[in-house]
């Protein structure tokens, strides 16, 4: 179980901004978090999140404004908080401090957990003003802290992962997997069928392989080369090359719903791998690598 | 009486049968018989500690210990790849020079870890000579099983046959080693017509070998030297063991706890490597043929070999040769070695010439060592090379590998035919 306090991050907590009405206050957090998350499209994501708070506004009447949305691919959860100087009108009620949430459709469980702990906190004014008259950032956190709300979630993998991880069909080449280890920087790769089977995986270790042979695993070292055929046949071939032929069934595979500890365990088990992927039955639902566990849970 | 014998003689059988039909694994299985054996009380637990030969116990694992410290040293590579650089890239010279070597390191070194450690080389450089690897992979495997027959060490029936004969380092190298020099002559100039016209290259191809940096395989030049004076020391321990008089396990294992220590390298990791199976093996057998021996089994069979030779010397030591060159192609030449061995002291009993001339073991070690040649199944080295070829996408199957092997097989027991009648019998 975590404190509410360690879902809240002081550089996305402002304090008392000049924001008129809770369209600016919108743009204003978005804008926040796009300057850490350059690929954000601001402007989409306000209108989403606007075009909702017009039909199902989330101003409550204790000054409490909650707006959120699930961003697809986003593969995060972040509460953006923000206190106006003044209490700004929206509709019939006054709003004295936003949470602006923000999280993609793999979150839900997290998700709604930390909904149902901002609407604790909510629910007791003597809190609320405490925390909207905090002098600083650090203050407001410790003060959200010292409330002692849990959220009382069990960290799924489906909380954490890569949703947004690119894949490739048993078709594609080794050309393309190179292309795409490339350009993504993601040394694995899962292979995927139409419907999103999760029929195999590939590493950049697996590319190497073809171009040297199992014998050369044998050898003491290689240094003694300047060249290998295989290697050199490799690289000329390698847009004949399809991944079926080289992919491998993953060794191991979690479900979404798996405990993060397990995630963990694994990671530790198999300690050559650097992501894991995840699928509900046969289908592919996202990876968890390194990146996913430090950012989405170590570091939080 | 009669159910003791019974036991002893069915588990027995039923071992070595599943073993040759590869059904259980060798270790598993005997130590599987081993357990009957004791729950049935056909040997008290104190019987069969007592067959178990701790002398060739622990010269196996320190043998294996110390040819896998110096297997991280990189000069097996270097060597291989020097010979091929001085072979000029040319194919039928780099496989010639490869079978030169393979035999002699198997002189010294246990079969399946030479081929361990040359094979993928070999692979190697029939690929980058664009020619099929499959000659390198087969004549190696021939000449690492000739090379072992050598030497007291170079074959586990050596070792089992030079303990219970009390044959020396020496007496191996003077007796088998000789034989063995005649049998590769002929065997080399056998891989020239077998295989001289399937391995041809091009001038480009040889550059691409004569483009090899062999000296930057040794990266770690004092662990070298290191272990040079320990296998120095060793070798020169094992020559003159007559004379010095210690036994080859006390040499082995000094030589081991030295390099061990030289090297600072790690035990645990060393001890790791060591073949667990074949040393479990090993000992599941010696209590297996304990039970044969407690049971007058062996002297039983024994005095059937002497009546169906007659007592005849030639008879009986051309019995031991093809029988066991040919029983070795077929199922592990281990066991079979085991057993012999005891039936061999019953037959030199009754035959003074035999005992003093040694003839019975060297035909024992020739027969089972160059047997192992005669079949894809023959030798445990044979199985690993096949595999590692297999997985490098040269599959060699058990036809192919015997379309050559009877040829070396024949050829080598032939020569030891003439060599032991010329040396022993006239």
């Amino acid at each position: 179980m975590r404190n509410l306090a360690s879902f809240f991050n002081p550089s996305y907590i402002v304090l008392g901004s000049s924001v008129k009405n809770k369209t600016e206050g919108v743009r204003f957090l978005v804008r926040l978090l796009a300057q850490d998350i350059h690929e954000l499209d601001v402007d989409t994501i306000c209108n989403t999140i606007l075009e909702r708070e017009s039909l199902y506004p989330t101003t409550y009447a204790n000054g409490v404004s909650i707006p959120h949305t699930r961003i697809p691919q986003y593969n995060n959860l972040t509460v953006l908080i923000l206190i106006p100087e003044k209490p700004i009108w929206d509709g019939d009620h006054e709003i004295k401090i936003f949470f602006l949430v923000l999280t993609d459709q793999a979150k839900s469980n997290l998700y709604l957990n930390v909904m149902a702990g901002i609407a604790k906190l909510s629910q007791n004014p003597e809190w609320l003003d405490f925390i909207i008259n905090a002098p600083t950032q650090q203050n407001f956190l410790d003060r959200v802290k010292s409330f002692g709300i849990k959220i009382e979630s069990v960290i799924r993998i489906q909380d954490i992962m890569n949703t947004a991880y690119p894949k490739l069909s048993p078709d594609a080449s080794v050309k393309d997997a190179l292309d795409c280890i490339s350009m993504t920087q993601k040394p694995y790769i899962p292979i995927c069928g139409d419907n999103d089977e999760l029929l195999g995986e590939i590493t950049i270790h697996d590319i190497i392989a073809i171009g040297l042979p199992p014998y050369t695993n044998f050898m003491k070292n290689l240094s003694f080369l300047i060249s290998l055929e295989p290697l050199e046949d490799m690289l000329k071939r390698e847009s004949g090359i399809e991944l079926h032929t080289i992919m491998r069934k993953p060794s191991i595979v979690l479900a979404p719903d798996t405990v993060i500890i397990e995630g963990l365990f694994q990671f530790l088990k198999n300690r050559h791998r650097s992501a894991l992927p995840v699928a509900e039955g046969i289908y592919f639902k996202g990876v968890l690598s390194y990146l996913e566990l430090v950012n989405n849970f170590l570091r939080v | 009486m009669i159910f003791p014998i019974a036991v002893s003689v069915f588990v027995f059988v039923l071992v070595y049968v599943i073993i040759a039909l590869n059904l259980i694994n060798k270790a598993t299985i005997s130590i599987l018989g081993v357990s009957i054996l004791l729950l049935f009380g056909i040997l008290t637990l104190e019987e069969a500690f007592a067959s178990i030969n701790l002398q060739v116990i622990f010269l196996l694992t320190s043998l294996m210990i110390l040819a896998n410290v110096t297997k991280e040293t990189g000069l097996f590579l270097y060597f291989a790849i020097k010979l091929a650089k001085i072979a000029r890239g040319d194919p039928l010279r780099i496989l010639l020079l490869l079978a030169v070597l393979t035999a002699v390191t198997s002189a010294f070194i246990d079969n399946v870890t030479t081929i361990i450690m040359y094979a993928p080389i070999a692979v190697l450089i029939a690929v980058e000579l664009g020619i099929t690897p499959v000659p390198f992979i087969v004549t190696m495997v021939i000449f690492s099983n000739i090379g072992g027959t050598a030497t007291l060490i170079g074959d586990p029936p050596n070792i089992l046959i030079g303990y219970s004969a009390g044959l020396s380092f020496g007496d191996f190298i003077m007796n088998e080693g000789i034989l063995v020099i005649i049998v590769s002559l002929v065997c080399l100039f056998l891989t020239t017509r077998i295989f001289g016209h399937q391995i041809k290259t091009t001038p480009e191809r040889m550059q691409r070998i004569m483009n090899f940096n062999e000296t930057s395989v040794l990266t770690d030049k004092k662990k070298i030297i290191q272990t040079g004076f320990v296998w120095f020391w060793v070798i020169i321990g094992f020559l003159f063991q007559d004379m010095i008089h210690v036994n080859p396990t006390i040499i082995a294992m000094s030589g081991t706890a030295l390099i061990l220590t030289i090297t600072r390298s790690s035990p645990e990791r060393f001890f790791a490597e060591v073949e667990w199976i074949t040393i479990f093996f090993f000992i599941g057998l010696f209590i297996l043929v304990g039970a044969l021996e407690k049971y007058m089994i062996i002297n039983f069979l024994g005095n059937n070999l002497i009546a169906v030779t007659q007592g005849n010397t030639t008879l009986s030591a051309m019995v031991i040769l093809w029988g066991g060159g040919i029983l070795s192609g077929f199922i592990d030449n281990i066991p079979f070695v085991a057993v012999m061995i005891q039936l061999i002291h019953n037959l030199n009993e009754s035959n003074l010439l035999a005992q003093e001339s040694n003839i019975y073991w060297w035909a024992l070690s020739t027969g089972a060592c160059f047997g192992g040649n005669f079949t894809l199944i023959g030798a445990s080295a044979n199985i690993i090379a096949s595999e590692m070829s297999r997985k490098s996408g040269y599959e060699i199957n058990f036809r192919e590998f015997t379309k050559y092997g009877i040829v070396y097989t024949i050829s080598a027991l032939g020569i030891s035919t003439i060599y032991l009648y010329l040396r022993y019998l006239i």
